[in-house]
């Protein structure tokens, strides 16, 4: 985590899996691990940046596969509409919070639903 | 020597060939055993009721941390293309039913820090029924991965000069590892329009993995003629075809071996363990 991270209003990065897009009006995905790609926002969004999920269509193991990949990737959060159980897990285990979000919000609506105190727990 | 019996389509007549068989063939020689490596479903058993001799759990690898020093560097959880190791900031977790048991994990950490343990799916059993030798695996309900399992089976099998092999229906992973070593698949198919599209998919699979595949028509005379077209077209040899009869299914249906049950069904498997008998010749 950078010094800058650590001074922002939202600390760490926070994930919000998409189907398409790579920006903030993209539509919050179904599916957390099944995800193609997930758009990691820092500094209060204004700093987002599109990373693809090469384990979306994984035959077994996307799930923590794709927690593995967000934990690489210094995420904090993850925002999707739906973790399966071992996903999850291994989330929580990397020090992530899965958040559950209504598939098809806006990226940016979710966000400013997210609770303060969640973003600064995870970090 | 190693005969598979396989089939792309489930409920063809697999295990009605394959116990059959081997039992014509341990009574022409010695050294015969009947392996039923479709651990999903085995049972052979059934129709001989063997007397085991051994039994014994088997399992697989999976990586564990168990207390070693961790520096949290990820290597392995980057390493595994199966998503079975997530590395967190305070912890290593391993999810053994995605572990496919390759290693990787153990040759990324640069500390050394990951061991295997045993991981335990599935009960080998060996045997005989006369003198026919008997081998099968049961993989516990629930667990997915069945090739290591199939594999051991196999492998324990094979210490016979002829396994006839019950291989589990399909062309997955666990057909694959059924089959791969064998000398020749005998594909049991039927002539209708399901028999017809699984047994491309079981040429198919043969092709692949360049084995040599013969076929046994069961319930020969129902459906069409569309299953001899392909087998004829691919140049695949008709071991046997075998009628639909009531009194095999009359056989299967209270545990009792067909062959011994039915004087033209006897014969039929006769043949065909004679045909593969001249096949096999001087190699065993």
């Amino acid at each position: 985590m950078s010094d800058m991270d650590k001074q922002s209003p939202v600390r760490g990065c926070v994930a919000v899996a998409v189907v398409e897009g790579s920006d903030l009006s993209a539509a919050v995905g179904a599916h957390f691990g099944r995800s193609p790609r997930f758009l990691l926002v820092r500094d209060s969004g204004a700093n987002v940046q599109a990373l693809d999920n090469s384990h979306a269509e994984a035959a077994q193991g996307a799930g923590t596969a794709t927690a593995s990949l967000l934990i690489r990737n210094g995420v904090t959060v993850v925002l999707a509409g739906q973790f399966g159980p071992k996903a999850e897990d291994a989330l929580r285990a990397g020090g992530i919070l899965p958040v559950v979000v209504r598939p098809g919000t806006r990226a940016d609506e979710a966000l400013a639903q997210l609770q303060p105190e969640m973003l600064r727990a995870a970090d | 020597m190693r005969l598979a019996v396989a089939s792309g389509k489930g409920g063809t007549g697999k295990t009605l060939v394959a116990t059959n068989l081997a039992w014509s063939l341990a009574a022409r020689r010695a050294g015969v055993a009947y392996v039923d490596a479709d651990v999903e479903a085995p049972n052979g058993h059934l129709f001989f009721q063997p007397d085991f001799t051994w039994i014994e759990r088997h399992g697989v690898p999976v990586p564990t941390l168990d207390g070693a020093h961790c520096a949290g560097c990820g290597e392995c959880a980057s390493a595994c293309q199966f998503g079975a190791i997530v590395s967190g900031p305070d912890a290593v977790t391993v999810y053994p039913d995605l572990c496919h048991a390759c290693g990787v994990c153990l040759r990324a950490c640069p500390e050394a820090s990951l061991r295997e343990v045993v991981r335990e799916t599935g009960t080998l059993r060996r045997g005989h029924v006369g003198r026919m030798g008997f081998v099968d695996g049961t993989l516990d309900p629930g667990e997915a991965r069945s090739a290591p399992l199939i594999q051991a089976t196999v492998a324990l099998g094979g210490e016979a000069n002829l396994a006839v092999l019950d291989a589990p229906p399909g062309t997955s992973c666990a057909a694959v590892a059924a089959v791969e070593d064998a000398d020749l698949v005998i594909l049991v198919c039927e002539p209708t329009p399901f028999g017809l599209h699984d047994l491309e998919l079981s040429l198919q699979m043969c092709a692949t993995l360049g084995l040599e595949a013969a076929a046994v028509i069961n319930r020969s005379d129902l459906g069409d003629s569309q299953v001899r077209s392909l087998l004829a077209r691919e140049r695949v040899p008709v071991l046997a075809e075998v009628p639909f009869d009531p009194e095999i299914a009359a056989a299967c249906a209270s545990g009792m071996l067909a062959s011994a049950q039915v004087p033209g069904f006897a014969s039929t498997v006769e043949a065909v363990a004679d045909q593969l008998l001249a096949r096999c010749g001087g190699r065993q």
